[in-house]
């Protein structure tokens, strides 16, 4: 069973009055336990309110979605269902409600009713998940903006969910900022967290091991970042554009650079340009052109 | 002659109380008419209670600003004036579109201005035109049914409807798609190179900075601690990363050629330059 089934799932707001609007159109998707998903897409395209829908934070105007098996529209498993999809939001600053970190990590739990006990052990290993024990008697709003949306993390581990949904969860940082976060969230998918990555930076989408992107409340596109990056002409007419080392490959591919498809990172960049190099110097040697 | 100039600049908030914070301290900073400069620096370093500084929002706690020759630490100056002067374009600045129609509010300030109709229609309309929208067809549209990209260039119309002679962007492509962050960018390059507005840039994007800006700014706990032409700037990589911030991505891909054996050109800010650094260094052209 998939952790998340989505199918034909439509949503529209204010349904029924002048002013409706028809959000998402159809979807259905399916993500996996343990999958790094991030989900792109123009401004307007759907992407915050379909990760509404993962935690029951909004509920289907038609179509279903099952989370662990568990129907959203369920009433009596909407407390179930968030705490196995837990939501991390843009803003830092909107998110921690408590005046010290521990005890903001401890709301989520506490509300769960879990055990005094057992909430010291979560809120203990949910701080060092996110390298934020140092800070546990510190007041939020004192910390810089990673290291907020690093507790607000914390607070979510805390409830122990098996789905971990950012929304533009680094927007609002510097470059700092994104890294802690980036960073923390590649460790948590490494120990088995699912994650679901709303993003606009090109950047980031291409760590996940798979990208969804939308158009009008549609799948548009849905593959690995070397397949969905591969499709530079199809992302530009969805409004999105290559990450910064696919597009440079492919410049120098038009440039009749004969460089491999699918480069995502600096790294693998530099090798195949260090082996296109030593290539060369080779033929050359030898020869030959 | 430098048309926003600040000497010893320290702004302290909530002064003599137990909250009391150095948000900026003995800042020296010259911009000329002209201009395009990148502030860059973490998040807390200042960067932000600097710029309102800029147009007046902020009186200094000690040192000066002077504004176009306006000397803003003196109480009797003309705040108004360096308002009108200097444009500043908050973060996320469609927050406060409040208006009925595009229009109305593109309208608001010059009306304020007191300018007769004909010329606050005309002023608003040309803001439109200037960030990419035609006041034939956003005129009459309500601001909130617009994506967020065009309320984002209807907020910058707003601005620019008060002539500034300097723009200050806090921020202003955070939270675009990428097609809106790419128009809105190429809007503030256009009203520099086209129509000779100084800017002033605050971003966290390495990217956005190299791209656009010729000289950049780098504040630190509220001090400047770097300030030179972009080439320098990033040049300074390690120092930078010591800074919690970095370079634009192709710099440190350029660098990790180099490392590799590879004769490129050090000099790389953008994917273009990157393109044809590497393409000569490989002798493919």
């Amino acid at each position: 069973m998939p952790l998340i089934e989505i199918a034909d799932l439509r949503h529209v707001y204010n349904a029924g009055t002048p002013n409706a609007v028809v959000a998402l159109d159809g979807i259905s998707l399916r993500i996996e336990r343990g999958e790094f998903v991030a989900v792109v897409g123009g401004n307007g395209s759907g992407k915050s309110t379909l990760a509404k829908h993962l935690n029951a934070l909004l509920l289907p105007t038609e179509g279903t979605v099952r989370v662990d098996g568990l129907d959203t529209r369920d009433r009596a498993a909407v407390w179930e269902v968030r705490q196995r999809v837990g939501m991390v939001f843009q803003n830092p600053d909107n998110q921690l409600v408590a005046t010290v970190v521990e005890e903001d990590v401890a709301f989520g739990p506490e509300n769960l009713g879990v055990p005094p006990d057992e909430i010291v052990a979560r809120v203990e290993s949910a701080l060092g998940a996110v390298d934020m024990l140092a800070y546990r008697r510190h007041a939020p709003h004192l910390l810089s903006g990673g290291q907020k949306q690093r507790v607000a993390i914390a607070g979510i581990l805390a409830m122990r969910p098996q789905c971990l949904v950012l929304d533009e969860a680094t927007t609002m940082l510097d470059p700092a900022g994104r890294a802690e976060v980036l960073e923390t969230v590649a460790r948590l998918h490494a120990g088995g967290v699912t994650v679901v990555y709303i993003t606009h930076a090109m950047e980031e989408a291409a760590l996940a091991q798979r990208v969804i992107a939308l158009r009008a409340g549609r799948v548009a596109l849905d593959g690995t970042p070397e397949a969905v990056f591969a499709r530079a002409e199809e992302l530009e007419a969805l409004g999105l554009t290559l990450p910064i080392v696919p597009s440079l490959a492919r410049g120098l591919r038009e440039a009749g650079l004969p460089l491999r498809d699918g480069i995502l990172s600096v790294e693998q960049f530099v090798d195949a340009v260090a082996a296109l190099a030593a290539d060369k110097a080779w033929r050359s040697r030898n020869g030959l052109h | 002659m430098a048309f926003i100039e600040c000497e010893g600049l320290t702004h302290v908030y909530l002064k003599n109380t137990p909250m009391e914070t150095v948000a900026i301290s003995d800042v020296t900073l010259r911009i000329d008419e002209g201009e395009f400069v990148a502030i860059i620096g973490p998040t807390g370093s200042g960067k932000s209670t600097l710029v309102q500084h800029f147009n007046a929002l902020l009186r200094p706690t000690s040192g000066t600003v002077r504004v176009g020759g306006i000397d803003l630490a003196d109480p009797k100056s003309d705040r108004r004036a360096v308002r009108r002067s200097v444009g500043l374009l908050f973060q996320y600045p469609e927050h406060q579109l409040f208006e009925e129609t595009v229009l109305e509010d593109v309208s608001f300030g010059p009306k304020n201005l007191g300018l007769p109709p004909v010329e606050v229609r005309d002023r608003a309309e040309e803001a439109l035109r200037a960030v990419g929208l035609d006041p034939a067809v956003f005129g009459a549209r309500s601001p909130f049914s617009l994506s967020g990209g065009e309320m984002r260039r209807v907020a910058a119309a707003g601005v620019l409807a008060m002539s500034p002679r300097v723009l200050v962007l806090d921020e202003p492509a955070a939270g675009l798609d990428p097609r809106g962050k790419t128009e809105m960018l190429g809007q503030f390059r256009d009203l520099h190179g086209v129509r000779g507005l100084t800017i002033v840039l605050i971003t966290h994007s390495m990217d956005e900075a190299a791209a656009l800006a010729r000289r950049v700014v780098v504040l630190d706990r509220g001090r400047v601690v770097m300030d030179g032409p972009t080439r320098e700037i990033f040049g300074r990589a390690t120092e930078l990363a010591d800074l919690g911030l970095g370079v634009p991505l192709v710099t440190d891909l350029v660098r990790r050629l180099r490392a590799r054996g590879l004769p490129v050109s050090e000099d790389v800010l953008t994917v273009d330059e990157a393109r044809e650094a590497i393409r000569e260094a490989l002798g493919w052209s």
